[in-house]
């Protein structure tokens, strides 16, 4: 009476136990059994909900991330000898039902996370009670949009007169056009309109000098040009004859006749007849016809520069995620060391950042002589880059996204090298004003690179 | 030794049971964008923002002391402390309508309020349980839209809440259950129309997601009160399954829908319309609607059970009366997809069937 009293003391035990540290993910699954009878055996149910249990475990893992995967690879077997302590339930879905062969029953299984935490915790603190002490310091550093510098457009608008003229013509529906004179004459058609479109350009010069020279610069670019879908076509024509010089001989007229047409690929043929210049494109579907009797007598044109934002950050050592860092290293049984320990300041560091966005090779190299100085074993650097804040469309809260990049540098041999990193990754906060969001988005992202870090750490050391 | 075990046995067995049972209550709170609540429940906010003497919200206090006097639920109790218990308990309202429509001189006025009793895991921020309800009202006064102010609407639904919702409550807490491990539960996971059904619920004015959101909540609404089912709620409308209540502290917190054991899916397939007789001055016409409803599992992609589930009532006419025949579709389908669905579920023995390791889909998502 008393041993069964006592055995259901500890059971009640461990159920309050597992009351308070469970936390319960739900994996849905399908367990089989091989068996010949359509009804199976009490037995052959059992080893499919065991079967049912085994994947769900397996289905779980899938879903983690690939560090945390590689280190639930390294447990799952450990994992299946006692599924009972790790599996909380396993729910039928189904009567179940005999395929081919098989029977098989879907089953809702719970998942207890916080078990296997442990058991990844406990196999860390195991390892490490075999080798040596293990120190390792951190510095976060965070960096945030101050603020924020935008440029109006600058206009650059040149102009030129001359007493020619143009006259155009086309059937385009839809059409864009640059025109600009900067002492050559340089004009520079683009065109978006319907595939069928007529352009003509007629020159007529006396002077045949210069048609020769209008004849060398014009260049028809219509390469990209698609007959059927894209309806834009570049006309470039460029005259090297000065304004200045046409206008100086009255006499000058320009009659160009420039023909296009596209036939798959674009052939020009420029036939030069006494002072004339012409240019043929053919085409099966595309004609353009521009009757150009001269230029026109005044043109002006412009540029635009626009000039990027200007951003100024702001850095600061975010002291919110210390205790959060800390608690997941030590789970996994590393002893973290404050920095200071070590004499690093996170100011240099925070310098760089805000500067060029990351460690320079020298703060970095100082950062690790001090820490192998010091006798620490790791040094993680973490760099937080917070966006600017937003209104979540869905909670209407203030929402900031943090990205965060993060390594940890192996201090024990000759060299320091990365053995771990992560990142760059995005995380984003919630919160009722700005800097509650900005709080929960370093919390995340850090306890979240933290944690990639721990588990890549612990897959390299064996851990 | 045996007497010292015995008492902590006991002892441990009470304390399991407790922990196992506290609810602690949330308050009052409004469902989904937090900055669309001036906009999304017009009145009830008004109506929420009058403060007592005390500078407590009126609506806010109504609930409490309702709550306070109805504390035994059907397997727990609810407290007012803070407890240090995960699971919480809110009633949120995620639903407010209020039509007008001219008649002669008169004004008529639709009040459609839906409300959520929600159990919450506030250890793993998701919901764990919903009990839907809606109310309507229609109320006839002179003038026009216009000429109806706001806190002639506001009074309205201050009245109808405590008429049909604080009235009522009491009545119904004995029904809501907290699932019990190894309970399943169950969720409506998708609401289709027809294309003629679609047509119709364009024409009637009805927003079609809207609409959506009303058949879901009563058929989650029947199978939780009726059949006494672990229902989650419907959220085709919240991204990434994930639901903000805004409550009366005006804090914001967001709670995920987990994935349900079973999902259910509807399909309202068409309104039927027939003459069944005729008097000189009135005719009797039959309104119904015809359904196909599914329970699945749209991760697994097993289908347990697909029928087609209708119902069809009379209403009589006077001839010339303008009738609105949406209205009476409308109305037919929520007792289709409530009482008929009930109805149907109930008489398939095999969705009820509660032999040992031979339970029916329904019978293994039931709270008892």
């Amino acid at each position: 009476m008393s041993k069964l009293l006592k055995n259901a003391l500890i059971y009640v035990f461990m159920i309050c136990i597992i009351c308070s540290l469970t936390a319960i993910t739900k994996v849905k699954v399908k367990g089989e059994v091989e068996t010949r009878k359509k009804k199976p055996s009490v037995e052959e149910i059992k080893q499919a909900v065991n079967n049912g249990k085994e994947q769900a475990i397996r289905k779980w893992a899938a879903t983690l991330e690939s560090q945390r995967l590689q280190l639930m690879n390294s447990l799952i077997p450990e994992i299946l000898k006692n599924l009972d302590l790790y599996v909380l339930e396993a729910s039928q879905l189904s009567d179940g039902e005999w395929i081919n062969g098989k029977w098989q029953v879907n089953l809702e299984v719970s998942i207890n996370d916080s078990q296997i935490d442990l058991l990844a915790n406990q196999r860390s603190q195991s390892n490490r009670q075999k080798q040596q002490d293990t120190y390792l310091s951190f510095i976060y550093v965070a960096r945030e949009v101050s603020s924020v510098e935008t440029f109006d457009n600058t206009v650059i608008k040149t102009s030129a007169s001359s007493n020619s003229s143009s006259n155009r013509t086309t059937n385009d529906n839809d059409r864009v056009e640059h025109t600009k004179v900067s002492g050559n004459t340089d004009i520079i058609t683009t065109q978006v309109g319907q595939a069928s479109s007529n352009t003509q350009v007629d020159q007529q010069t006396d002077s045949a000098s210069t048609s020769l020279k209008t004849r060398d610069a014009i260049d028809v670019s219509g390469k990209s040009f698609n007959r059927d879908e894209d309806t834009s076509v570049a006309v470039k024509v460029i005259s090297s004859a000065s304004l200045d010089k046409t206008r100086s001989s009255s006499s000058t007229t320009q009659d160009t006749n420039v023909q296009q047409e596209f036939q798959g690929r674009t052939d020009t043929n420029i036939q030069t007849n006494g002072n004339t210049v012409t240019t043929t494109v053919s085409s099966n579907t595309t004609n353009r016809n521009m009757d150009s009797s001269i230029l026109s007598k005044s043109l002006s044109a412009g540029s635009v520069v626009k000039s990027s934002e200007g951003i100024a950050y702001r850095v600061f050592n975010p002291q919110e995620i210390d205790s959060k860092v800390t608690e997941i290293f030590n789970k996994a049984g590393i002893d973290v060391v404050p920095a200071y320990e070590a004499n690093i300041t996170s100011e240099q560091l925070a310098f760089d950042f805000a500067s060029i966005g990351e460690v320079s090779s020298s703060t970095q190299k100082e950062a690790t002589d001090l820490a192998r100085d010091a006798g620490l074993d790791f040094l993680a650097i973490g760099l937080l880059d917070l966006g600017r804040e937003e209104i979540d469309p869905v909670t209407g809260q203030y929402k900031i996204y943090a990205r965060v990049n993060g390594y940890i540098m192996d201090l024990r041999k000759r060299f320091a090298s990365k053995i771990c990193s992560v990142g760059p990754v995005q995380y984003s906060g919630l919160g009722e004003n700005p800097s509650v969001a900005k709080i929960n988005a370093l919390i995340e992202a850090s306890t979240k690179a933290s944690q990639d870090l721990v588990d890549q750490l612990r897959v390299k050391m064996g851990m | 030794m045996r007497k010292f075990c015995l008492v902590l046995l006991f002892f441990m067995i009470t304390v399991v049971t407790l922990a196992q049972t506290q609810v602690r209550y949330a308050g009052f709170s409004f469902s989904g964008d937090y900055t669309n609540i001036p906009k999304r429940y017009k009145y009830t906010n008004q109506l929420f923002a009058l403060k007592n003497s005390d500078g407590l919200s009126v609506l806010e206090q109504e609930f409490f002391h309702m709550f306070k006097q109805n504390q035994d639920f059907g397997n727990f109790k609810l407290h007012f402390s803070n407890t240090a218990t995960k699971l919480a308990m809110t009633f949120t309202i995620h639903r407010e309508n209020v039509d007008f429509e001219q008649l002669g001189d008169r004004v008529k006025l639709i009040y459609n309020l839906g409300f959520s009793l929600y159990i919450l895991d506030y250890d793993e921020m998701r919901i764990v349980q919903s009990y839907p309800m809606k109310v309507s009202y229609l109320d006839i006064i002179k003038g026009s839209p216009d000429s109806v102010a706001d806190s002639y609407i506001v009074a309205t639904i201050r009245e109808i809440i405590k008429n049909q919702v604080i009235n009522n409550l009491p009545l119904l807490v004995g029904k809501v259950y907290i699932a019990q491990s190894g309970t399943l539960s169950m969720k409506v996971n998708e609401i289709s129309f027809s294309y003629e059904v679609k047509k119709l619920i364009a024409v009637s004015g009805w927003d079609e997601s809207n609409y959506a959101n009303l058949i879901a909540n009563q058929a989650t609404e029947a199978l939780a009160f009726d059949l006494n089912v672990s229902m989650l709620p419907y959220a085709k409308d919240y991204a990434g399954q994930k639901m903000a209540l805004s409550f009366s502290d005006a804090s914001v917190q967001n709670f995920s829908i987990p994935t349900a054991s079973y999902d259910l899916a509807i399909n309202v397939d068409k309104f039927y319309k027939a003459l069944h007789s005729e008097k000189n001055t009135e005719s009797v016409y039959i309104y119904g609607a015809y359904t196909s409803v599914k329970i699945f599992d749209s991760e697994l992609g097993d289908e347990y059970w697909n029928n087609e589930v209708k119902y069809g009532a009379t209403k009589l006419i006077v001839k010339n009366q303008a009738v609105d025949d949406f209205a009476n579709f409308n109305e037919v389908l929520l007792v289709t997809i409530g009482r008929s669905l009930v109805e149907k579920f109930i008489a398939d023995k095999e969705l009820m069937n509660d032999k040992k390791g031979k339970k029916g889909v329904i019978r293994r998502c039931q709270n008892f």
